[in-house]
This record gives C-alpha cells, sequence and structure tokens, in this order.
C-alpha cells in the first residue's frame, strides 16, 4: 500500500527523547558532511605558495566562485565572506539530504508498527527537510541569526527602529508591516522547502506506485534539479536576510 | 493553532534538535574547510593586490628614470656642446698665436738674413777694392815702371786709387 505522511513517524526513544525517521537521516546527512569536512581539511594546503592539488582546486574555484555569486546578493565582499559559512553549510545539507532522500530505500524501507489496531508502516528513513520541523529550525536560525546581525552592525536602536518607527502614521504602520514580513520569511522559508520536498516525494511515491518502471525516471531527474534549486533559494535567501540586516533602518 | 501544530508535526524538541545539528555543521564545515580555503583564496587574492601595487610602483619608477636619463642626456648635450665650442675658440686662439709667432719669427729671420747678407756684401766690397787696388798697382808699374821714376809712379798710383776707390761703389 502506499505509504503517504505529512509528519515524520518516531523511530525509538532516548533517554525520553523521540528520534524520527527525518532527525535520522539528518543525522546521516550530518555524518557524511562531516566526514568529508575531515577528510578534505587533512588535504588542504594551508600554504597559499603551495601548489593546490586537483581536489583543493576544484574546491577553491567552487567557493571563489560562490563567493563571487554572493556578492551581487550581499552587496559587497566583506559580507559575503562574512555570510558565506553559513549560506554555504544550508546549501551542503539541504542540497544532500534532497538528493539523499531519492536514494532507493528512502520512504521504502522499514518496519510495521502496531498503532491501536492497525498496523502502521514505518520507514526508516525521511527525506530531512520533509519534515516542517526540520524546515522551521532552519528558518527560525536564519531569521534569529539575521536579527543579531543587525542588532549587532547598527546597534540596539538602529535595529529597532526599522520595526518600531514614531516618526509619523505612515512610517509607524510601515513599522508593523515590517513586523509581520519578519514572521512571513519564517513561514515562506519554512514551508517552501517543506512543501517542495514533501510533494516531490509523494509524487515520485504515486508515479512509483502507478507505473513501477522507466516513467518515474523524468520526474526522478526534475526531483534532483528541485533538490538543487530549493538549496540554492534557502541559501540566497539566507544571505539576502542577513545582508539586509547589516543596513541601517531607510529614512 | 495548538491542532495545526500538532496535524503538521512539530515538537519543539525536534526543532532545538535540528538547530543543534545546524550549528554543528556550520562549526566543523567552518573550521575544516571554509576557514583554510578563504584564508588561501584571500591570501592568493591579497598577493595579486601586492603585485598589482609594485608593478604599479616600478612603471613609476620607471617612468621616474627615463625622465631622469633624459635629463641626464641633455645636461651631457649641454656640455659637450659647450666644450665643445670653447675648445673651437681655444685651438682659434692659438693658431692665430702660432701664425703670430711664425710670423715674428720669419720677420726676424729675414732681417737677421739681412743684416749678414750686406755685412757679406761690404766684405766683398772691401776684398775687391784691395784687389783692384793690387792690380792696377801692378798693371801701373808694369805700363810705366819702365819710363817713369819711382816718385811718379807712387803718385800715379795713388792717383789711380783714389779713383777706383772713389767709383767703387758704381763698379760693383
Amino acid at each position: 500500500m502506499l505509504h503517504l505522511s505529512i509528519t515524520a513517524e518516531p523511530l525509538f526513544h532516548i533517554f525520553g527523547f523521540t528520534v524520527t525517521n527525518s532527525l535520522f537521516s539528518a543525522w546521516i546527512v550530518m555524518v557524511i558532511l562531516i566526514i568529508t569536512a575531515l577528510v578534505l581539511s587533512k588535504n588542504i594546503k594551508r600554504d597559499d605558495k603551495k601548489v593546490p592539488g586537483k581536489l583543493q582546486n576544484l574546491l577553491e574555484f567552487t567557493i571563489d566562485q560562490l563567493i563571487n555569486f554572493m556578492e551581487t546578493i550581499a552587496g559587497g565582499r566583506e559580507n559575503a565572506v562574512k555570510f558565506f559559512p553559513i549560506a554555504a553549510t544550508i546549501f551542503l545539507y539541504v542540497l544532500l539530504s534532497n538528493w539523499l532522500g531519492m536514494l532507493p530505500g528512502v520512504g521504502s524501507i522499514g518496519f510495521y508498527h502496531l498503532e491501536g489496531t492497525k498496523q502502521v508502516f514505518v520507514p526508516f528513513f525521511r527525506s530531512a527537510f520533509a519534515d516542517l520541523n526540520m524546515t522551521l529550525a532552519l528558518a527560525l536560525i536564519v531569521v534569529t541569526m539575521s536579527h543579531i546581525v543587525g542588532l549587532v552592525t547598527v546597534g540596539i536602536k538602529g535595529h529597532i527602529s526599522k520595526f518600531i518607527k514614531l516618526t509619523g502614521p505612515i512610517d509607524f504602520f510601515v513599522g508593523i508591516l515590517e513586523i509581520i514580513s519578519e514572521f512571513g520569511k519564517i513561514i515562506s522559508l519554512s514551508f517552501r522547502l517543506f512543501g517542495n520536498v514533501l510533494a516531490g516525494e509523494i509524487l515520485l511515491a504515486i508515479i512509483t506506485f502507478l507505473v513501477p518502471y522507466i516513467v518515474p525516471l523524468p520526474f526522478l531527474g526534475l526531483e534532483v534539479f528541485v533538490g538543487f534549486i530549493q538549496a540554492l533559494i534557502f541559501a540566497v535567501l539566507a544571505t539576502m536576510f542577513l545582508s539586509q540586516a547589516t543596513e541601517a533602518a531607510h529614512h | 493553532m495548538s491542532e495545526l501544530i500538532t496535524k503538521l508535526g512539530i515538537d519543539w524538541k525536534l526543532l532545538l534538535a535540528q538547530a543543534i545539528n545546524f550549528g554543528i555543521l556550520v562549526y566543523i564545515l567552518k573550521r575544516f574547510v571554509y576557514t583554510p580555503i578563504i584564508g588561501v583564496l584571500e591570501k592568493r587574492r591579497q598577493d595579486i593586490a601586492d603585485t598589482a601595487t609594485k608593478t604599479a610602483e616600478a612603471d613609476l619608477r620607471l617612468q621616474d628614470i627615463e625622465t631622469e636619463k633624459q635629463k641626464v642626456l641633455s645636461e651631457a648635450r649641454n656640455q659637450a656642446k659647450e666644450i665643445v665650442s670653447k675648445a673651437e675658440v681655444m685651438s682659434k686662439k692659438q693658431v692665430e698665436e702660432t701664425f703670430k709667432i711664425a710670423e715674428q719669427k720669419a720677420n726676424t729671420i729675414i732681417a737677421e738674413g739681412k743684416i749678414s747678407l750686406e755685412r757679406e756684401r761690404s766684405k766683398i766690397k772691401s776684398e775687391i777694392k784691395s784687389e783692384i787696388g793690387s792690380v792696377v798697382a801692378a798693371a801701373v808699374e808694369k805700363t810705366v815702371g819702365d819710363f817713369m821714376n819711382k816718385e811718379a809712379e807712387e803718385k800715379l798710383k795713388a792717383e789711380a786709387l783714389a779713383i777706383i776707390h772713389q767709383n767703387a761703389e758704381t763698379f760693383i
């Protein structure tokens, strides 16, 4: 029977903490990224006079291009370099989670769990960002970080004056809109990613359920693309929000 | 609202877990990958910028050297011109002086020559005179010696000699 669920299913409990299948998948993604980072770190020559190896060359080229790309969004190299670690991590984390979520076995290997009188299928793996907790957490981090960055760069007074404006009724209303838009950012960031990944999963599941061979392939390709685009969008928006926060209020 | 939250499966513990996951991931990736690579990139960028500045400086210095060279060259040219003109003046002067000295020397030589010539001439004159005298005396003796006494003979000799002496200038 086709398995579809909006929420992640609990797998097991550690000291009263429920580990869901999406969190479990997120851990796997994390482990892969961390191991890759450690392996890369061993091969990186920190001396700029030495000729870098092929791998480092590729890495340097990619990072340089990404920073150049971010410069156009963040409005300056300083900001781009400052926010690069967060944006790049979001990108890699989301991208790898999305792509690993399409591997065979994700959503299909699991166990049956007795819930009341009903047998419920619980897959071991679920694409990490097909869980609102994951996307919401990331969105909250980005928006909170943007406020911290704002407070640090333009000061408490400067930052609060972006939202509470007592210079006139129109300004006051604009301030309220700004406050609402901050919540809007959280909701749009989290639901966009969640919706896209979940929709992709459901689409693939339905297509595979209906026609198991050949036909799902274009959709799989589409999902590879969507996974990349969503990761990029999240990272770009994060960069935008963070760099916007460094600007003083417009008058 | 709470029903929506339950339906969407939002659980603050999972939110926190995910936030922590992300934090760890950012830290590790930053520590082991981003910072070293960005460090290398920035260092290289700095090197390139330094090289560019150095090149600009070198260009500037090259320009300075070129102007200095032109200055030195024009100075040298001017000096050379000056030296040549001085040399010309000096050589002219010297030539003039040499001419003068030569002229003077020639004049003195000519004058000396004239004097010695004059001396030679007068010497020859006197020699000729004495020679003519003796010849005349001998001629007088030979022609009139047989028929004239000694006294008259001497007188004739003296007269002839006197005439010769008087007219010697016109003879010689």
